[in-house]
């Protein structure tokens, strides 16, 4: 009898890691770019702090605080955690309603993106490009 | 379904748990529930108590397989407070998330400052299937 075996389930444990956190690096990336191409109706024109008067459709970028604030953790090997870190991060993503009833509509750049980022398809080839290596 | 079919479960979903709708009250005095399809309260209204506001584009997710097409349509529906009650928005997003049976990952709150009300974000997942006919 002959027997033929072969475990390279460490490399594919290996693979599937890498290829995941490269993926959420990607993400990121297009997340940051978000920010700056992305545009939003909005109910009225602002004077921003870096001088410029905008209306509507704007991008989200005024000194580029929230942008700059964006930081990314890998928590375990399956799990990918992006964090905004000023006051006002959460006003900006979900909208927010004045005393006033004035609404001002939601900027959810990471969450637009991610609903536009094909993540499964962008995962899929690049653990096929790592397994590729693997005899 | 679309988001105005959404109204009455998020209704029976509030009234199940004993959470009061607000009301609006209208330029010509009427007053109706607190409760739109849209992106904001409706212009000339006065609001108090419990703000439903139902956006009017669900998003989309499908999934396509050898049988037909499925996914969910995520309805984002946000809760605003008009009063003092601080209880008020924990009731009523506990009241969505028992009737729809959801987890807390569908919720944002967002707290109350000097120069916003209190309000909850929750997405709505409703599961739709369209089968293909051979």
């Amino acid at each position: 009898m002959a027997r033929l075996i072969r475990s390279n389930k460490h490399l594919i444990v290996q693979a599937l890691e890498e290829a995941f956190e490269a993926t959420n690096v990607q993400l990121g990336e297009e997340i940051q770019q978000g920010f700056s191409s992305a545009e939003y109706d909005w109910p009225n024109s602002t004077s921003r702090k870096n001088s410029q008067l905008v209306g509507s459709p704007r991008d989200v970028i005024d000194l580029g605080g929230l942008r700059n604030s964006q930081s990314f953790q890998m928590l375990n090997p399956s799990t990918a955690s992006f964090t905004w870190d000023v006051p006002y991060a959460l006003k900006t993503f979900l909208g927010w309603t004045g005393r006033d009833q004035k609404t001002y509509p939601p900027r959810n750049v990471p969450e637009d993106t991610l609903y536009r980022f094909p993540f499964v398809e962008v995962f899929s080839a690049r653990v096929r490009a790592k397994l590729s290596g693997i005899r | 379904m679309d988001a105005v079919q959404i109204r009455q479960p998020i209704l029976d979903a509030l009234a199940a748990s004993g959470v009061e709708i607000g009301i609006y009250t209208h330029p010509n005095g009427q007053t109706s529930p607190a409760m739109v399809v849209g992106s904001a309260t409706p212009p000339g209204v006065t609001v108090t108590g419990l703000e439903v506001v139902i956006l009017p584009t669900p998003e989309l997710s499908l999934r396509h397989t050898y049988g037909g097409s499925r996914g969910t349509q995520d309805f984002t529906v946000v809760l605003k407070r008009w009063n003092q009650d601080q209880n008020l928005i924990k009731r009523a997003t506990e009241a969505l998330l028992k009737a729809f049976r959801l987890n807390t990952s569908r919720i944002r709150n967002l707290p109350e400052s000097s120069s916003n009300i209190e309000q909850s974000t929750i997405k709505i997942p409703v599961h739709i299937g369209i089968e293909r006919t051979p």
